[in-house]
């Protein structure tokens, strides 16, 4: 589910947050936006449709939820768990994940495209058709983890370790996996030229 | 507006429902299959199907639609195809701007593959069929139409903004500015044209 609206300030391109008015920059109170998401995580298993861009989280257990068509691009998230959680249709497209989890995690249909992650895992979770085109990966884990059609097109791979995964047409079409390891992966069944 | 995807695991294709908020009226793009599950989706979501919106016309596609005509009665359904007797549907190729189910569509036809290809963009949304998906685009019967088919994406998205989100048929979702920064085709269409330039020039400065 997706239902986007512009920020009401004069000349500004940017989604509005949730169901208010304005965007991150334009918006009067954002604690009270904090809030209220973090009410609604605590309180509803489905979080749908919600704008989110540019937001920061910082050790924030944003675990066990089922999160459908909401846009967190450009927003930060340190030490947060998405852990069980189920992602549906959302983009985190230029976003930083910095020692973030996603354990037993199943998306489908996201993107993280040009998005940064550090020190993150991914332990025996389903990561399927999702795009991390142009996105930078730096000491991140995939055990375990099935990502079958995701793509990584253009990403740098930095000691990122692919233990275990299933890498069926997967692409990494001109990505720098120069430092990346694929212990017990099927790497061969991945795509690495565009034809 | 509302947008809810469904992915064929027969076809590994995604095919979008997309309606109007409150509106029981609803769009199917792209349908491949008229499968159980998709089905489900949109009794559960209490939708009618009224409109079907095709990138492109094939045999698989027009099958399904004539499984929705079966199922929900009349159904207006739009599409690319020039005077065609053996599809009944509105050609909206040549179209700025069409009305369905209380949405206006934008249907954007780009030259290069099929004659009939077109994608719809609706509100900050851009349906791309399989002419373009995250980090590549599809692949033209012959050189040249490839090319073009980059050239004319490429002008397209320019002057698209950049934010606008892309949904292809196949794989995962993308918007208009990560293609731009992260499409293959893109990128290696100007390593190309660079390296033709340079060749070109250098022999014109030699001559």
């Amino acid at each position: 589910m997706f239902s986007r609206h512009l920020c009401t300030h004069s000349g500004c391109n940017a989604f509005s947050l949730g169901s208010d008015s304005y965007c991150a920059v334009h918006h009067p109170d954002l604690s009270r936006v904090y809030q209220e998401l973090e009410n609604e995580v605590a309180t509803s298993g489905v979080i749908t449709n919600k704008n989110l861009t540019g937001l920061g989280f910082k050790n924030k257990s944003l675990r066990a939820r089922r999160w459908i068509g909401c846009d967190f691009s450009n927003g930060n998230f340190e030490g947060c768990t998405f852990d069980e959680s189920s992602l549906l249709l959302c983009t985190f497209e230029g976003a930083t994940f910095v020692s973030c989890t996603f354990d037993v995690c199943e998306t489908m249909e996201i993107s993280f495209s040009g998005a940064n992650f550090k020190d993150c895992t991914f332990r025996d979770s389903k990561i399927i058709l999702t795009n991390f085109n142009g996105a930078i990966l730096q000491d991140c884990q995939f055990i375990g983890t099935d990502l079958m059609y995701s793509r990584f097109i253009y990403a740098y791979l930095s000691r990122t370790l692919f233990e275990d995964c299933n890498l069926k047409a997967v692409h990494f079409i001109e990505s720098n996996l120069g430092n990346a390891s694929f212990r017990f992966s099927n790497k061969e069944e991945a795509i690495y030229d565009a034809v | 507006m509302e947008i809810h995807s469904y992915f064929s695991t027969n076809y590994l294709q995604n095919t979008y429902i997309i309606n109007k908020k409150d509106r029981q009226e609803t769009i199917i793009l792209d349908p491949f299959e008229i499968e159980a599950p998709l089905f489900e989706l949109l009794e559960n979501l209490e939708l009618e199907v009224t409109s079907v919106l095709l990138t492109h016309v094939d045999k698989q596609k027009w099958s399904s639609v004539q499984s929705l005509k079966r199922i929900y009665g009349t159904i207006e359904v739009y599409g690319g195809i020039d005077d065609d007797r053996k599809h009944d549907l509105v050609s909206v190729k040549e179209l700025d701007f069409f009305e369905t189910c209380g949405i206006s569509v934008q249907p954007i036809f780009i030259p290069g593959h099929h004659s009939d290809s077109l994608m719809f963009r609706m509100d900050q949304f851009l349906f791309s069929g399989s002419l373009i998906g995250a980090g590549l685009i599809d692949k033209a019967d012959e050189s040249f139409g490839r090319a073009l088919l980059i050239q004319c994406l490429q002008e397209t998205f320019e002057e698209l903004p950049k934010q606008t989100i892309l949904f292809p048929s196949s794989g995962p979702p993308s918007s208009v500015g990560a293609e731009l920064k992260t499409n293959y085709s893109f990128r290696h269409q100007e390593r190309l044209t660079a390296r033709i330039s340079a060749k070109l020039f250098s022999e014109e400065i030699s001559r």
